[in-house]
C-alpha cells in the first residue's frame, strides 16, 4: 500500500505530465531522479529542467 | 503489517525472562508504578526497531540501548539480553519469530525466513509511532504550530514532501536568474548591433537597407529578410579586405562608453535605494546579526528535539521553551529578511547597470591600436573590478561594505581610463578614412559578428525562458497537488479527530469540533469549548481533555498513514489524566472503531483494567497483571484472569475463605462497573466508601427498570419478538436475583470472620453458581465480545441496552 507521500508524488507525477510548458520527457525525466535514494539538489534539478528545454534555432 | 502471537523477553531492562501469549488480540498490562509494565513497551519497540525511544529523550545523553538496555546484572554481557517476539503477517496470516540481541542490536534473525513476514517486520520498524508513551501524544495537542506541523509531518512520514517544494522552490529562482540573465545578455548584444548599425532599433526593413547599401557598394547580392541562416557578410570573405576595423563603428563604440563614463557618475535611482536600505543595515547593528544568525535559528529550530540547546548545549526548562525563544528569534529577523529583499532587489538593478558597462568596455577592447598595450590592460583590469564589485553587493554584509563606494565613485573609472578612452577617441577621429569598399566590407563583418551574437543570445535566452516557464509550471503543479492532497488530508484527520473526540466526551463534549489551518509550514489547530468559541487545546481544556485529544489525534493520523494496514500499536499509559468514565468510552472507541487493530496497553489503574474487560477491549485471558518488581527476578506477574476458574481452583484447594474473598472482590469490581455502564444510581457518600451492597442494589433496581423501558419499546413498536425476548430475560432476572440473594449472605459470613461458621467446598459451590448466573445476565454470550452490557444515551436519553458487538440489543426509545 502506498504511503501517503507516495500517492501525493504518484498524483504530481500524473498532473506533471499535462501541466503546461512541462516537455513530456523533462517530466520523465523530473520523476526520476526525485524517485531515486539520493534526494536531489536544486542545481542538478536547474540543470535538468534546462537541458530538457527546447533548444531554439539561434 | 504485523500482530504480536507471543512474547519472550530476556535479562533486558528490569525484567530476567517474561513470556506473554497475545495470540494477535488486544493486551492488557496492568499494575503498580516500577512494577516492570513499561519494560515490556521497552522491549516490543526494541525487537522491532533495534532502538528504545524512552532511552533517546531530553537528558538522555549517557545513556544507550547498547550499555543500558541489558538487565543491570547483565550489564557486561550484552549478548545474553534478547528480545523473541512471535509475529504473523497479517497478510499472508504466515508466523514467524523474531529475534533481536542487544549486541548486536543492529540486525534480527527471523525463523523460518519468509519473506513477507520479513516485510511486515521491516515496515513495522519503520514505524516507531506504533509504540506510544503519553509523552509522544500530548506533543500533538500542546505544541506550538510549527513544532505541530513539523511533528504531524514526521509522524505522517511528509518530511519528504516539505524537502521536495524546497527544492523545486529553489530550483525554480535559479533557472528564473539564469533565464534573467540571459535576457541582460540579449539586450546588451541588441544595444551593441543598435550602435553599430547606428540605428535606434533593429526594425527588419532598416536593418535590411543599412545591410543592403554596404553589399550593393561591394556588388553582392542584397538580403531580402533577417532571419537564422542570414549572413550579413555574405561574399565579403571573397573580397580584398576581410578586416573588421570600420573607423565609424569603431568611433560609436568608444564615443558610447565615454559618453556613459562622463553621463553616469551619479548612482541611478536604484542605486539611491541600495544606499537607504545599507544605511538602515549600518544604523542597527542587530539586524545584521539577526541576518547571519537566521539560517542558524532555523537550523536549531529543526534540531531542537529535546530542552538542551543543539546550537549551545545548555539545558532550558522545557523543549518548548528552547523552541519558543528560536521562534521568537526568527519572528524577530522578519524584518531584517524583509530589508535582505530590498537590497538584493536594488543591488540587481545596480549589478544590471554595472553589465552594461562592462559590455560596452567588451565593444571598445578590440579597437584599442596594436601595440599599445596600457589602455586595453587598463580597460580589462576596470572591468574586472566591476565584476568584483557587482558580485560583493549580493549579500548584505558585503553590500554594506561598498557603501562608501556607492555614495563617492561607484564606477570607479580611473583617471587614466579616461584619458585613454578620451586619447582613444582621438586616435579613431584622426584615422584617415577607408575606402568605401573597405568600409563597406568591415563594415558588413563587424554587422555579422554582432548579428550571431544577438542570434545566439537569443537562442539561450528562448531556451531559458522555457526552462523558466516549465520551472514555474513545475513548482505550481506540485504546489496545487500537495497543498490539495494535504487539506483533503487535513480535512479527514479533523473529521476523524473530531468524531473519536465526541464518542469518548459524548456525555458533556457531543458537540465538539476541530479545526486545522495548515499555512506556510505551521499546523494550527483550534477545538471547541463548550460552545464559547474555537481556542486551542490548551487554552481552557483540563489536562484529562487534552490526553484525549492527544490519543484521538495519534488515531486520526495514524489511521490515514496506515489506513487498512493499522494493525498493531502499544499504547503506554495514554489515558493516565483522563477520568475513568471517559476511559471506558475510551475502550468503546479502540473496541468499536478499530476492530482490526491489536492493541497492547499497559497501565497503573486497576480499574482501568477492569473496564477493559468489561467493555469487551480484551479478555480475562488477554491480559496480565504486574504485582511488583525486584532486581534479582523482575516483574511478578500473572496473566489469565478468568476468576471464576480461580475460585474454583481455591475451592480444590479446601480455601474457602480465599474462594470467598476472591468473590466478594470480583463482584465488587463487576457490580461498580456495571453500576457506571447502566447508569444506576447511588446514593452519595462523603466518605466515598462505596461497597459491593450499594453497587449490588443499584444494579438490581437498575436492571429491572431497563427491561421494563425496553418491553414498553418494544410494544411500542409492535415488535413482538423483542416482547417475548424481553419477558424471557426478565424471567431469568428474577430467578437469579432470588438465588443470588439466597445465597450472598454465605459470602459476607466468610469474609467478615464469623467464629461459628465453618463452609466446605460443598457449601459454597451453589453461592458461586448463583453469582456467576448473576453477572451472566449482564454479560455477552459471544466468546469474542464478552463485554458487559450498557445503556447507550443519545442527547441524554436512554437509546439502547447493549453489548459492544451488539448482540445483546434491547431499544429503550419508545415510539412517538
Amino acid at each position: 500500500m502506498p504511503t501517503i507521500d507516495e500517492r501525493i508524488m504518484e498524483k504530481f507525477y500524473e498532473q506533471l505530465s499535462s501541466a503546461p510548458g512541462v516537455p513530456r520527457d523533462l517530466a520523465e525525466a523530473l520523476a526520476a531522479r526525485l524517485e531515486m535514494a539520493t534526494p536531489a539538489k536544486a542545481d542538478d534539478l536547474a540543470q535538468l529542467i534546462i537541458s530538457h528545454s527546447g533548444d531554439a534555432l539561434a | 503489517m504485523i500482530q504480536i502471537e507471543a512474547i519472550h523477553i530476556r535479562e533486558f531492562r528490569g525484567i530476567r525472562d517474561l513470556k506473554l501469549d497475545l495470540k494477535s488480540k488486544n493486551f492488557a498490562i496492568w499494575g503498580p508504578n516500577g512494577s516492570g509494565k513499561s519494560g515490556v513497551v521497552d522491549a516490543i519497540d526494541f525487537a522491532l526497531t533495534g532502538d528504545i525511544a524512552r532511552l533517546s529523550g531530553p537528558g538522555l545523553g549517557n545513556v544507550t540501548v547498547a550499555k543500558h538496555a541489558p538487565h543491570v546484572h547483565k550489564r557486561d554481557d550484552p549478548a545474553a539480553a534478547e528480545v523473541a517476539l512471535t509475529v504473523r503477517d497479517t497478510k499472508t496470516n504466515k508466523i514467524a519469530t523474531l529475534t533481536r540481541k542487544v549486541k548486536p542490536a543492529g540486525s534480527f534473525t527471523l525463523v523460518p525466513d519468509l519473506s513477507s513476514v520479513r516485510a511486515a517486520v521491516e515496515r513495522a520498524g519503520r514505524h516507531s509511532e506504533l509504540t506510544l508513551s503519553r509523552r509522544e501524544i500530548i506533543k500533538f495537542i500542546v505544541a506550538e504550530p510549527t513544532r505541530r506541523s513539523e511533528q504531524v509531518q514526521a509522524l505522517l512520514k511528509l518530511d519528504r514532501l516539505s524537502h521536495i517544494r524546497t527544492v523545486l522552490k529553489t530550483t525554480q529562482g535559479k533557472v528564473s536568474a539564469q533565464a534573467k540573465a540571459a535576457e541582460s545578455e540579449v539586450g546588451a548584444a541588441k544595444e551593441s548591433m543598435e550602435r553599430h548599425l547606428d540605428l535606434p532599433d533593429l526594425l527588419n526593413a532598416e536593418v535590411a537597407s543599412v545591410v543592403n547599401q554596404r553589399r550593393s557598394l561591394l556588388g553582392l547580392e542584397p538580403v531580402s529578410e533577417l532571419s537564422s541562416q542570414t549572413d550579413l557578410a555574405a561574399g565579403v570573405e571573397a573580397g580584398a579586405s576581410p578586416s573588421s576595423f570600420n573607423k565609424a563603428s569603431a568611433i560609436r563604440d568608444v564615443a558610447a562608453l565615454n559618453a556613459w563614463v562622463n553621463a553616469r557618475k551619479e548612482l541611478p535611482e536604484e542605486g539611491v535605494d541600495l544606499v537607504r536600505a545599507l544605511d538602515e543595515l549600518e544604523a542597527d547593528p542587530t539586524v545584521l546579526t539577526s541576518l547571519r544568525l537566521r539560517n542558524l535559528t532555523e537550523g536549531g529550530l529543526r534540531l531542537a528535539t529535546e530542552d538542551i540547546c543543539p546550537l549551545c548545549d545548555l539545558p532550558w526548562p522545557s523543549t518548548d521553551a528552547l523552541r519558543a525563544h528560536l521562534n521568537e528569534k526568527l519572528e524577530r529577523s522578519q524584518a531584517a529578511a524583509e530589508l535582505q529583499r530590498r537590497i538584493a532587489a536594488s543591488a540587481a538593478s545596480v549589478s544590471r547597470e554595472i553589465l552594461t558597462v562592462r559590455d560596452l568596455i567588451r565593444s571598445v577592447a578590440p579597437h584599442t591600436p596594436a601595440g599599445a598595450a596600457e589602455l586595453p590592460q587598463l580597460l580589462h583590469a576596470w572591468s574586472e573590478d566591476l565584476g568584483r564589485f557587482s558580485g560583493q553587493l549580493i549579500k548584505p554584509e558585503d553590500a554594506l561594505a561598498q557603501r562608501d563606494r556607492l555614495m563617492t565613485d561607484w564606477l570607479a573609472v580611473s583617471q587614466s581610463v579616461k584619458d585613454g578612452l578620451a586619447g582613444l577617441l582621438s586616435a579613431l577621429e584622426a584615422v584617415p578614412d577607408q575606402s568605401a569598399a573597405v568600409a563597406a566590407s568591415s563594415f558588413l563583418i563587424r554587422a555579422q559578428e554582432r548579428w550571431a551574437r544577438l542570434r545566439l543570445a537569443r537562442a539561450a535566452q528562448m531556451k531559458a525562458a522555457s526552462a523558466s516557464s516549465a520551472a514555474n509550471s513545475i513548482y505550481t503543479t506540485y504546489c496545487e497537488v500537495a497543498d490539495a492532497a494535504l487539506v483533503e488530508l487535513y480535512e479527514t484527520v479533523e473529521q476523524d479527530f473530531s468524531d473519536f473526540y465526541r464518542l469518548i466526551n459524548s456525555d458533556d463534549e457531543a458537540d465538539f469540533k476541530a479545526a486545522f489551518q495548515p499555512s506556510s509550514g505551521k499546523l494550527d489547530l483550534q477545538v471547541a469549548f463548550y460552545g464559547q468559541g474555537m481556542f486551542p487545546p490548551a487554552a481552557y481544556h483540563s489536562e484529562g481533555h487534552q490526553d484525549g485529544m492527544g490519543v484521538c489525534l495519534y488515531l486520526a493520523l495514524v489511521k490515514q498513514l496506515l489506513g487498512t494496514d493499522f494493525r498493531f500499536a502499544v499504547l503506554d499509559d495514554v489515558v493516565m489524566s483522563v477520568d475513568s468514565n471517559h476511559r471506558r468510552q475510551f475502550c468503546t472507541l479502540l473496541h468499536t472503531r478499530f476492530p482490526d487493530v491489536q492493541f497492547i496497553i499497559t497501565t497503573h489503574d486497576e480499574t482501568w483494567a477492569a473496564q477493559m474487560r468489561s467493555t469487551g477491549l480484551v479478555t480475562s485471558k488477554n491480559q496480565a497483571r504486574f504485582r511488583g518488581w525486584n532486581v534479582n527476578d523482575g516483574p511478578l506477574y500473572e496473566t489469565d484472569f478468568d476468576f471464576w476458574s480461580r475460585i474454583e481452583a481455591d475451592l480444590e484447594a479446601g480455601e474457602v475463605p480465599t474462594a470467598a474473598h476472591r468473590l466478594r472482590r470480583n463482584l465488587e469490581s463487576i457490580m461498580r462497573e456495571l453500576t457506571m455502564g447502566l447508569n444506576g444510581q447511588v446514593q452519595y457518600r462523603g466518605d466515598n466508601k462505596y461497597d459491593l451492597g450499594i453497587f449490588l442494589s443499584a444494579v438490581k433496581k437498575r436492571h429491572a427498570e431497563l427491561l421494563k423501558k425496553a418491553k414498553s419499546a418494544a410494544t411500542s413498536w409492535g415488535d413482538a419478538a423483542a416482547v417475548s425476548r424481553i419477558v424471557e430475560l426478565d424471567a431469568q432476572r428474577v430467578v437469579a436475583v432470588a438465588e443470588h440473594e439466597g445465597e450472598n449472605w454465605a459470602v459476607n459470613a466468610v469474609v467478615h470472620y464469623n467464629e461459628g461458621l465453618t463452609l466446605s467446598k460443598g457449601d459454597f459451590l451453589p453461592v458461586l453458581e448463583a453469582a456467576k448466573a448473576y453477572v451472566n445476565l449482564f454479560s455477552c454470550q459471544n466468546s469474542l465480545c464478552e463485554s458487559f452490557i450498557s445503556v447507550v444515551q443519545v442527547n441524554g436519553h436512554d437509546e439502547a441496552l447493549q453489548c459492544d458487538c451488539w448482540a445483546y440489543q434491547l431499544k429503550l426509545r419508545v415510539k412517538k
